[in-house]
C-alpha cells in the first residue's frame, strides 16, 4: 500500500509561520506540519462536494454595503495611548525601522 | 437559598418587585456564590469588587438589578479584557460593547469576566491561557466551549444569566453539555461593535440561560439595530417573550434532520433522548417531517477552513503594537511581530492562524477557501429551501454527553468535529437555540436544537418554551451546588 503524500510539508509550515509573523522552533514545525495535515486531510471532502454540484451552483449572495454619516468625533487619545506597550509624547514607540534596514 | 440560586430571571424580578428581596441583597448572595464554589468549578477569570459594579449601575427596566458574567472577549469599558489569552494580558477595554451599553441601560449589574477557550478558539475550555473551567454535573469533564465559563456558572446557579459568543456553536455545545438554554440569534440581530472579532462573517454575542423564558428575555434586551456594526439588522425593538404562553402556534411542522439526528456515532442515550424530545414535540401539537439536508454533512469541514481564514485575518491585529504584550527580547520591528505573538498566543490559536494563511495563500486558496464559500452558499440554499416545507428544523447539539479533561488531546480533528452539528447555523447565518433534554446514563446532560429562518428567533422561543413547560430538565441542578451540598 502507497502512503499518501501529505498536504503540508516542514517548508511550507516554516513559509507560513513568516507570513503569520510566527517563530515556531524546529520541533514546533514538525508537530504543526502532522496536526495541519491531519486537519487539511479532513476538508479535502469539500472538493468532491463542489466538483459534483459545479453544474447548480447558487445565485451569488448579493451584499449591501452599509453606510453611516461621516461625523468627526472627539477621539480620547490618551485612553488609546494607555494601551500601548510603549509610548511616548502622544505616540506609539516601535524599534528604530530605519537602522534595521541600514 | 437553593431557590435563589437557580430561581429564573422571571422569580428573581418577582422577588425584587415584591420587595422580598433588595437588588444589594442579590447582589451579595451571588457574590457570595462565586466566592464558594468558583475556585473549583473556574468559570470566572475575574469577580468585581461590589463597590465598582454598583457604581456603574443605571436605572433600567428588564433586568433591573440582575447580575450577569460576560464573556471575556465582549468589552466592558474600564475593565480587563482579555480573551483568555496572554497576548492580551494588559489589556483594559477603552469602551462598552453595543450589548453591554444595552444590558447595563436595562438594570443589569455586570459582575465578573467568564473564562473562554483561547480567542474562542476550542471546544472545551481547555484552551483558555488562565485556567480550567469544570463542568458542574461532573468536574472531571469539560463543560464545552467556547463560552465554558459562562456556561458552567448559570449552570452551577453563579449567576442567573450569562453572554457568550458564537461562531461555531459557542454557546449551545457547552449548553447543551452543561444542561442549560443557549441561544445563537440571527446574524446582525446583537451588535458586534466591542466584541473581539474572530470570524466575522458569523460571529454573533449569544445567551446562556436556565429557562427559555430568560433567555428570550435577555436577547430582547440586547437585540436590534446598531449603526456601529454594518452587519446589523435594521429593526429597532424586539419582544421576544410576548407568545410564550406555554403553546405551539397551530399547524406548526418540524422538520426533523434525518441525516443529524440518526448520524453514525449518536450516543444511544442522546438518541433515545432526541427521540423522546421529536414525541414530546408532536405531543403539543407539532407536524413532525423528516427531511435531509445533505450539505449538513459538509458544514464542519466548511466553518473549519472559513473560520481559519478569517481568524488569520482578524489576529493579525495583536502585533505588539498599539496595544496587548510586547515581547521584551524583540530588538528589531520583525522581532517584535514575531516574538510578541509567538510569546503570547497558545498553541491552538497559532494552528488556526497558520492554516488560516494557508487555505488562503495563492496555490491553495481555490482548493480550500473558495470551495468552502462555494458549499457556504449551497448550504444557505438548501436550508432555505427546507423552510418553505417546514417551520422550524431539529437537530441534536453534540453527539454525546461532556468527556473528560484532555481526552482529544492527540486527535485535533476529532475535538473539531464538537461543532458538527452546531456550526451550520453560523454558516447559514439562521438563528438556532438548544434546550436539556435528558441525561445519559452517566448523568451528563444532553440537549437539543431548533433552528428557524431568519429572524425567527420569537417562534423559536415559543415552541421552546411550550416543551420547556411539559418536561422537567430545567428543574433539575447539579447536586455539588446546591447549598446544602
Amino acid at each position: 500500500m502507497t502512503q499518501n503524500k501529505p498536504c503540508i510539508e516542514r517548508d511550507e509550515v516554516k513559509k507560513l509561520a513568516h507570513i503569520s509573523q510566527l517563530a515556531p522552533t524546529e520541533a514546533e514545525i514538525g508537530e504543526a506540519a502532522t496536526v495541519l495535515d491531519a486537519r487539511l486531510s479532513y476538508i479535502t471532502i469539500l472538493q468532491d462536494l463542489v466538483a459534483d454540484k459545479s453544474q447548480q451552483q447558487p445565485d451569488q449572495v448579493v451584499a449591501h454595503n452599509v453606510m453611516r454619516d461621516d461625523v468627526v468625533k472627539v477621539t480620547d487619545a490618551d485612553s488609546i495611548l494607555a494601551l500601548a506597550p510603549q509610548s511616548e509624547a502622544h505616540y506609539f514607540v516601535v524599534p528604530v525601522i530605519i537602522k534595521q534596514n541600514s | 437559598m437553593n431557590n435563589l440560586a437557580f430561581a429564573s430571571i422571571k422569580d428573581v424580578r418577582a422577588l425584587l418587585d415584591q420587595k422580598k428581596i433588595s437588588a444589594d441583597e442579590l447582589l451579595d448572595f451571588y457574590l457570595a456564590r462565586f466566592a464558594r464554589y468558583d475556585n473549583d468549578l473556574g468559570s470566572a477569570l475575574e469577580i468585581f469588587d461590589k463597590k465598582s459594579i454598583q457604581e456603574q449601575a443605571r436605572q433600567g427596566g428588564l433586568l433591573q438589578g440582575i447580575p450577569g458574567l460576560i464573556k471575556d472577549n465582549i468589552c466592558m469599558q474600564g475593565r480587563r479584557l482579555g480573551c483568555a489569552s496572554k497576548v492580551l494580558e494588559t489589556y483594559k477595554a477603552p469602551y462598552n460593547a453595543t450589548a453591554i451599553e444595552r444590558l447595563m441601560d436595562a438594570g443589569s449589574l455586570l459582575i465578573g469576566r467568564a473564562n473562554m477557550d483561547e480567542f474562542a478558539m476550542g471546544s472545551s475550555t481547555e484552551t483558555s491561557a488562565y485556567q480550567m473551567t469544570r463542568n458542574p454535573w461532573n468536574r472531571d469533564c469539560v463543560p464545552g466551549g467556547s463560552s465554558g465559563g459562562a456556561i458552567a456558572a448559570v449552570a452551577a446557579g453563579l449567576i442567573p444569566f450569562a453572554l457568550g459568543s458564537e461562531t461555531g456553536g459557542s454557546v449551545r455545545q457547552p449548553a447543551s453539555l452543561c444542561g442549560i438554554v443557549g441561544s445563537k440569534p440571527t446574524y446582525g440581530l446583537v451588535s458586534r461593535f466591542g466584541l473581539v472579532a474572530y470570524s466575522s462573517s458569523m460571529d454573533q454575542i449569544g445567551v446562556a440561560t436556565r429557562t427559555v423564558y430568560d433567555n428570550a428575555l435577555v436577547l430582547s434586551a440586547m437585540a436590534g439595530n446598531d449603526p456601529r456594526d454594518g452587519t446589523s439588522v435594521t429593526g429597532k425593538k424586539f419582544d421576544f417573550t410576548k407568545d410564550l404562553n406555554g403553546k405551539i402556534p397551530a399547524g406548526l411542522k418540524i422538520g426533523v434532520i434525518d441525516n443529524a439526528v440518526y448520524a453514525e456515532g449518536i450516543n444511544p442515550d442522546v438518541a433515545q433522548a432526541l427521540d423522546d424530545a421529536i414525541k414530546q414535540l408532536e405531543k403539543l401539537g407539532a407536524t413532525i417531517q423528516h427531511i435531509k439536508l445533505p450539505t449538513m454533512e459538509y458544514s464542519a469541514a466548511t466553518y473549519f477552513v472559513v473560520s481559519r481564514a478569517e481568524a488569520a485575518s482578524n489576529l493579525a491585529r495583536f502585533d505588539g503594537i498599539r496595544y496587548g504584550a510586547r515581547s521584551k527580547q524583540a530588538q528589531t520591528l520583525d522581532e517584535v511581530y514575531a516574538m510578541s505573538r509567538t510569546e503570547g498566543f497558545g498553541d491552538e490559536v497559532k494552528l488556526r492562524i497558520l492554516l488560516g494563511n494557508y487555505v488562503l495563500s495563492v496555490g491553495h486558496a481555490d482548493q480550500y477557501y473558495n470551495n468552502a464559500k462555494k458549499v457556504q452558499q449551497m448550504m444557505r440554499a438548501e436550508f432555505l429551501a427546507a423552510f418553505e416545507g417546514v417551520d422550524l428544523l431539529f437537530a441534536p447539539v453534540a453527539a454525546a454527553g461532556a468527556f473528560p479533561f484532555n481526552a482529544f488531546q492527540d486527535n485535533a480533528v476529532h475535538m473539531d468535529l464538537q461543532d458538527y452539528f452546531t456550526c451550520a447555523a453560523n454558516l447559514v447565518g439562521i438563528p438556532a437555540v438548544s434546550v436539556p433534554c435528558g441525561f445519559t446514563k452517566n448523568n451528563l446532560p444532553i440537549g437539543f436544537q431548533l433552528l428557524g429562518p431568519d429572524l425567527s428567533e420569537g417562534l423559536i422561543f415559543q415552541v421552546l418554551h411550550a416543551y420547556e413547560q411539559q418536561t422537567p430538565w430545567h428543574t433539575q441542578h447539579p447536586e455539588a451546588f446546591k447549598e446544602n451540598a
